[in-house]
């Protein structure tokens, strides 16, 4: 599904955020990837989902080289990708119900599948009566489950959150991972980024940890380590 | 809380173009531009018009030129050899009150144009198909009527045609203009547009949008401005030729824009055609510089 292969990145000529980071993320996984605020956890994750290229080193996505890629292949690559931004990313002046259908607009799909699909996605995130709301008139829960309704409407292949739980209390966190964890049973591979090193140990997840660039495969005594 | 509208897929704006103050001054500029445009185009036709009436009433005319001192009967001899010369229709001596007239614009009516020594007019009706020996029938004229003048109008008229010419190319060179001006502040409205809304240019990117996708969303945008233009700049010329009618009538101007005005279906074929072509300006300029712009984002 995913391998990294000794990937670095610099930029320009600042010091190196990746140091040789190598990791494989198998189809159906699902994973946790642990560091604390500035550890490169952000950068790692765009170097996956595309948004950012490598100085060096070798990324592989669904079997693909992107690095040999072209445009067109990326562009490809990106459709089976659903991303939960940190920062949610909502379009604002686009109603919850255009936001979320977004990824499919964008991928041609039918109106009338969109018309389907999209309301009934939003009533199992528990958003029935937020559809024709603008993106700042929802609280930030509501604005993350809209995100996340928009990573998944695809049904990617792989999904990617960055900071999922970041902004929401312990029981709100532990829902969310519910539903990434029902996501996941559907066959689609999940890589949930967060600093919350004892959040992630809660769950039996198999864990990345990032510290200062380099990445390591997470164990308890590491963990014991971090605190 | 907003209302959904169902545009279809192609019309639907994901980018926030309604925030952008490009879209509140661009149309005006742009109607500008249809509106020179179209008033070229139809001084063009006015022109071309003007040329062709002129053009057909001179030749099928002559103008004989007598020296105010000849005698009646010569000049009587001067029309009887005019008559029989073959391809000429009909001449007639113009009457000094006919003569005046031509001269009231010029001269004014508080001359007394009796008291002036004019030359007598002889206007002479040929068959425009005919072909007349000039050099023959002027050595005829001048044996009857030493320094009488024939005047076929052709060197008078080759003038106006050179200046109509000229004023063409500066008509057309005005138009080749306002369409690179109309391109330029496209390509400019759609790098700003591509610089304010980079961050969602991104978004879609990430969400697997290609660049047509986006580039498209521009040429939307770009041709609703660009008919906008049309519409407001197209309504602006129709109301100018439809005040130039009266107005033209009033000052009674030679040209034909006191004849047809509105009526003319070429008139709006023009401005509908200007309009459209704005529009379609617009929308391909936007697509041709979002591609490149889009082609060297990562």
């Amino acid at each position: 599904m995913v391998r990294l292969e000794n990937i670095g990145k610099r930029y320009g000529t600042d010091a190196e955020i990746l140091h040789d980071v190598s990791l494989k993320l198998d189809d159906g996984g699902f994973y946790f990837l642990t560091g604390s605020s500035g550890a490169g956890k952000t950068t790692l994750l765009k170097i996956i989902y595309l948004a950012e290229r490598p100085s060096h080193g070798l990324v592989t996505l669904f079997d693909t080289d992107t690095s040999a890629a072209d445009r067109a292949t990326h562009t490809a690559l990106r459709r089976r990708i659903g991303i939960v931004f940190q920062d949610f990313r909502l379009v604002e002046h686009l109603s919850v119900r255009d936001n979320v259908a977004l990824p499919l607009r964008i991928a041609g799909a039918p109106e009338r599948e969109i018309r389907e699909n999209v309301p009934e996605l939003l009533g199992w995130m528990g958003l029935e009566g937020k559809l024709d709301f603008r993106p700042a008139t929802l609280s930030g829960g509501e604005q993350q489950r809209v995100a996340i309704a928009r990573a998944i409407v695809r049904r990617p292949d792989l999904l990617i959150a960055d900071e999922p739980t970041g902004n929401v209390d312990d029981e709100i966190a532990m829902l969310l991972v519910r539903v990434f964890e029902r996501i996941n049973k559907l066959g689609t591979t999940v890589l949930i980024a967060t600093h919350d090193v004892a959040f992630a140990r809660q769950f039996s997840h198999r864990r990345y940890h990032i510290d200062r660039g380099v990445v390591s495969i997470a164990s308890e005594a590491a963990d014991a380590d971090m605190a | 809380m907003i209302g959904t509208l169902n545009l279809p897929a192609q019309f639907r704006l994901d980018l926030p173009f309604q925030q952008d103050a490009s879209g509140r001054f661009l149309p005006w500029i742009i109607a500008l531009m249809v509106y020179l445009a179209a008033m070229g185009g139809i001084g063009l036709i006015w022109l071309s018009d003007a040329l062709n009436q002129w053009n057909a009433s001179l030749a099928s005319s002559l103008t004989l030129q007598v020296p105010a001192d000849v005698s009646q009967p010569r000049i009587e001899m001067a029309l009887g050899a005019l008559k029989q010369t073959k391809g000429v229709v009909s001449a007639r001596l113009l009457q000094p009150e006919e003569t005046s007239k031509l001269l009231q614009p010029w001269l004014g009516n508080s001359v007394a144009v009796a008291t002036l020594p004019l030359p007598h007019l002889v206007d002479i009706r040929i068959d425009p198909q005919a072909t007349i020996d000039y050099t023959t029938l002027r050595q005829q004229l001048d044996s009857i009527v030493p320094n009488a003048q024939l005047d076929n109008n052709r060197s008078w008229l080759g003038t106006v045609r050179d200046f109509a010419v000229r004023i063409e190319g500066v008509i057309t060179a005005g138009v080749i203009a306002v369409t690179a001006l109309i391109v330029a502040i496209i390509i400019f409205a759609a790098r700003i547009g591509l610089a304010i809304h980079r961050s969602v240019i991104e978004l879609l990117h990430l969400l697997g949008a290609r660049d047509a996708y986006i580039a498209r969303q521009f040429q939307v945008h770009a041709l609703s401005l660009g008919l906008r233009g049309g519409v407001i700049g197209g309504a602006a010329a129709a109301l100018t030729v439809m005040v130039l009618g009266p107005a033209g009538r009033m000052l009674e101007l030679p040209m034909p824009i006191n004849t047809h005005g509105l009526l003319d279906w070429r008139i709006w074929l023009l401005i509908v055609v200007v309009g459209l072509a704005a529009g379609g300006i617009a929308m391909a300029t936007a697509r041709i510089t979002v591609l490149r712009q889009l082609a060297r984002m990562p």
